[in-house]
């Protein structure tokens, strides 16, 4: 079997989830015997370089396996000539990449500050376009047995390829704009994500949470969508455990957005000081919300127990987790929250929103309405004073997160593909 | 008849007096904070070592080379070509004088050797150029005490005038500076303070009569210290004879001309390139030849000259931007909290002989950290940003926030709290059976 996917980063070169779910995905796909040819947006010379760091897909440095797989053949990776590439530092593209995640491979000039706008700008749409008119002849070129695109970037791509040579297409979705944006979404990025999984011959969401998403708010139909849960990546990163410490540290991690409501682990965390004044929070990540996260804590007065680390890198997450003792996410619309496997399989015991995907699969995570701040930080204080709980919760967590593995994910994924071609 | 020739003698009597005692009186005031390096998250509880080393030895050598030197030597010549008539006052922060101690004694010795001249007064101020008096009456007395002692130490004077951090003054101030028995006290002379009031006499201090203000002419202090070198400046290049010729200009019974400004005005504020220095030299002279002026130390003054009336403020006011208030170092939700979370930790930092404590307590009192989270300005950009080592004023409180967990921490540990009352947090997690174990 040929898959024709259409993504738009991959690692190293990642900035999020989606280059980390593309990464696990195509590896437990190729690991089951399916061949992937993989579309990456790329710049070709010519183009102003000075004021991008431009990283073609070909200057990608594989994973050994990747390698291996490429070598038989079973893998290629293919490149386009457009600027849609995920380490761009436009405004526009950071707001606009829905799983853009704390991951961030690129380096900002400083490391907090920084404004983003959350809006769209109109470089991104005509890039999303000219990636898809660039499909046809990538189409034209190789034979496969269907299409699979990520996300709304990619869709107008895998409609385009899916037309051309008449290959059927799977919409994938990893988040969408009424995650992104709640009641204010971009209506052009709306409008994207409908026609691609309403013009896909099947939709793969990322949760149960998420394929509602795509029934009430985008009209698909039920029968199309297939649930395929997220795996995590087996951790390469040891957390070196903290042992010195004689504070508590509780962590977000993610993007300081809208989504992944930040404000909300303040107010639990002004809550928890109350009963505990020796807390540490650390809220890890950056986004358009954090100046004035940054007011907030300062506002609530609990600054001196709350740390920014703006940007944060893969070294620091393990290093982070090895120092926490509790991991919130209070997202107030996450289609899955890879992060939260992450936090469980370094063993943090997992405080999650009940409006999150991961929490289908983190049976053993405590769980809060994004906006039951009471709720949050009676589960952060519980989970404080009782060891043995979070000893339970560590343990049940790793276990379930080990579960949740990509050849599995690949498997599900499989199971799709053949509902499509048979 | 009699009483008419009386009045007519009294007149003649009062303008030769007058025209004896007019009297500029100039200070300066030399500091350097200690600025932070960058101190991450994970960094707290990790390492010490707060301070940007390289970058203030740098910024020290740069600030000696164009300002402190240069200025030292040309005031020594002043001072020698014109003895007993050419003064001047100073004062230092205790930040900037142990940099100096550590990394520049050679300037040091330029300062001291001028100190050492009795037209040379050296004013009072806290130890770490801090926002103590707005926060605890201790912790003032306690840096101006500390101060004191290494003033006597350096410089072998007991400072009798005080000058509070910024030019910061209120009535609460004034009394604190009245009970540690100084005689006189330096102030800015705000326009919304004076009203139609002149600063160009001596006041008193409202609660405290005992003690005298010096209140700074801002405008004449200003023309050189801010508008010297400005472009577009109608009265630029200022020259020694305009500036005497301004100050001729001030009516006759007004007797005092207080020109206060930081001392990196001169080279540093203002580049040599600008004339600042020929500025300088050139004005004894000018005063003598075309003015009545004398120059005069804040303590002479004191002997000199009465109250003419009682000055009240009960809002602090400072010499900083146009407001002339706070809200440069204080005010808006950033420097609040970490205002009140540095004074949170007073009491315990009292309980602790850790001299590496108390060290890094001064520095971190210092008013230039929360200067740099003045959002003020973090708009247009302005002198706050020429004065700034952060990119943005979030980023300067993120940081010393970070600094202050981890000193907080030091604190317990160093605290000589028996263990059963300091607080602790004992990890308990499962054993990850490939993690690396310490122990």
């Amino acid at each position: 079997m040929r898959v024709l996917m259409f993504g738009w980063e991959f690692p190293p070169y990642i900035s999020g989830g989606l280059g980390t779910a593309c990464y696990g995905l195509t590896k437990g796909l190729m690991e089951h015997g399916a061949e992937v040819l993989f579309v990456l947006p790329r710049l070709f010379g010519g183009e102003d370089a000075g004021t991008m760091r431009m990283i073609g897909a070909a200057e990608a440095e594989l994973p050994e396996e990747f390698s291996r797989f490429m070598e038989q053949g079973k893998m290629q990776l293919l490149q386009v000539n457009t600027a849609l590439f995920p380490y761009a530092t436009d405004k526009s593209y950071l707001s606009g990449d829905g799983a853009m995640g704390y991951d961030a491979t690129f380096q900002s000039k400083t490391a907090m500050g920084g404004g983003l706008t959350g809006m769209y700008g109109s470089r991104l749409m005509d890039e999303v376009f000219r990636y898809a008119s660039l499909a046809p002849d990538i189409a034209a070129r190789h034979s496969f047995d269907l299409i699979h695109a990520h996300d709304w970037l990619t869709y107008p791509a895998g409609m385009a390829a899916s037309s051309y040579a008449g290959k059927p297409m799977i919409a994938h979705v990893h988040a969408t704009e009424y995650d992104r944006s709640g009641d204010f979404p971009n209506e052009r990025v709306m409008q994207i994500e409908k026609m691609g999984m309403q013009s896909a011959e099947r939709v793969i969401a990322v949760s149960e949470y998420t394929k509602k998403i795509a029934i009430k708010q985008y009209h698909i139909d039920e029968k199309k969508v297939d649930v395929v849960h997220n795996g995590v990546l087996p951790g390469s990163e040891k957390p070196e455990v903290r042992v010195d410490k004689t504070f508590p540290v509780v962590v977000f991690l993610g993007r300081v957005t809208f989504q992944k409501g930040p404000e909300y682990f303040l107010y639990a965390a002004a809550k928890v000081l109350r009963n505990n004044p020796d807390v540490r929070f650390v809220v890890a990540g950056h986004g358009d919300k954090l100046l004035s996260m940054i007011t907030l804590a300062a506002r609530l007065k609990i600054s001196s127990r709350v740390s920014f680390t703006g940007f944060i890198n893969s070294a620091d997450i393990g290093q982070l987790f090895g120092d926490s003792d509790v991991y919130v996410m209070p997202s107030v619309s996450e289609p899955f929250g890879i992060s939260a496997l992450e936090a469980a399989r370094a063993g943090v015991p997992v405080i999650i929103s009940r409006q999150t995907g991961v929490a289908e699969v983190l049976k053993s995570a405590l769980k809060t309405d994004f906006w039951d701040v009471d709720g949050m930080s009676d589960a952060i204080i519980a989970l404080l004073q009782h060891n043995s709980l979070r000893r339970w919760m560590s343990r049940n967590g790793r276990q379930q997160a080990r579960m949740q593995t990509w050849n599995k994910a690949a498997s599900r994924v499989l199971t799709t593909y053949s509902k499509l071609l048979s | 008849m009699e009483q008419g020739s009386f009045q007519g003698a009294y007149n003649v009597f009062k303008i030769i007096i007058m025209k004896k005692k007019r009297f500029i009186c100039l200070y300066f005031q030399v500091h350097q904070p200690y600025r932070l390096g960058r101190f991450r998250y994970f960094d707290i509880g990790r390492r010490g070592g707060y301070f940007d080393d390289d970058k203030n030895r740098a910024i020290l050598d740069k600030v000696s080379a164009k300002c402190y030197l240069p200025a030292t030597l040309l005031l020594q010549d002043l001072v020698r070509s014109y003895p007993g008539r050419f003064k001047c006052s100073f004062s230092f922060s205790g930040m900037v004088l142990e940099q100096l101690q550590e990394m520049n004694p050679k300037v040091l010795s330029v300062f001291q050797e001028l100190l050492s001249q009795p037209e040379v007064e050296v004013l009072a101020e806290t130890y770490g150029h801090s926002l103590s008096a707005l926060a605890s009456q201790k912790e003032f007395e306690k840096q101006v005490k500390r101060h004191g002692e290494m003033i006597m130490s350096l410089f072998h004077q007991q400072p009798a005038v005080l000058r509070n951090t910024e030019l910061i003054y209120s009535d609460s101030i004034g009394k604190y500076a009245a009970e540690m028995g100084f005689k006189g006290i330096l102030a800015e002379g705000a326009d919304r303070i004076l009203g139609w009031r002149s600063p160009n006499f001596l006041y008193a201090a409202s609660e405290a009569p005992a003690l005298s203000l010096l209140l700074k002419n801002y405008r004449l202090s200003d023309d050189i210290a801010f508008r010297f070198s400005q472009p577009g400046w109608n009265e630029g290049p200022l020259t020694a004879e305009k500036f005497v010729h301004w100050l001729n200009a001030i009516p006759e019974d007004e007797p005092l001309v207080n020109l206060f400004m930081d001392y990196e005005t001169f080279g540093e504020h203002q580049w040599a390139e600008s004339g600042i220095f020929d500025f300088l030299q050139a004005l004894p002279e000018a005063v003598f030849q075309n003015s009545d002026f004398q120059f005069i130390t804040p303590s002479e003054v004191l002997e000199q000259l009465h109250p003419v009336d009682r000055i009240s403020m009960p809002e602090p006011v400072s010499w900083a931007d146009e407001a002339r208030d706070l809200s440069a170092w204080l005010g808006n939700p950033l420097q609040d909290d970490a205002f009140e979370s540095l004074y949170r930790l007073q009491s315990r930092v009292e309980n602790c002989a850790d001299e590496h404590i108390q060290r890094d307590w001064q520095k971190l009192q210092t008013s230039d950290h929360f200067y740099y989270m003045c959002t003020k300005y973090f708009a247009d950009g302005d002198v706050h940003k020429y004065f700034n080592p952060y990119d943005s004023p979030y980023e300067a409180f993120v940081n010393y926030m970070n600094v202050l967990a981890d000193f907080e921490l030091r604190l317990e540990t160093a605290a000589s709290l028996p263990p059963a009352l300091r607080r602790s947090f004992k990890i308990q997690r499962e054993a990850i059976p490939h993690r690396v174990q310490t122990d």
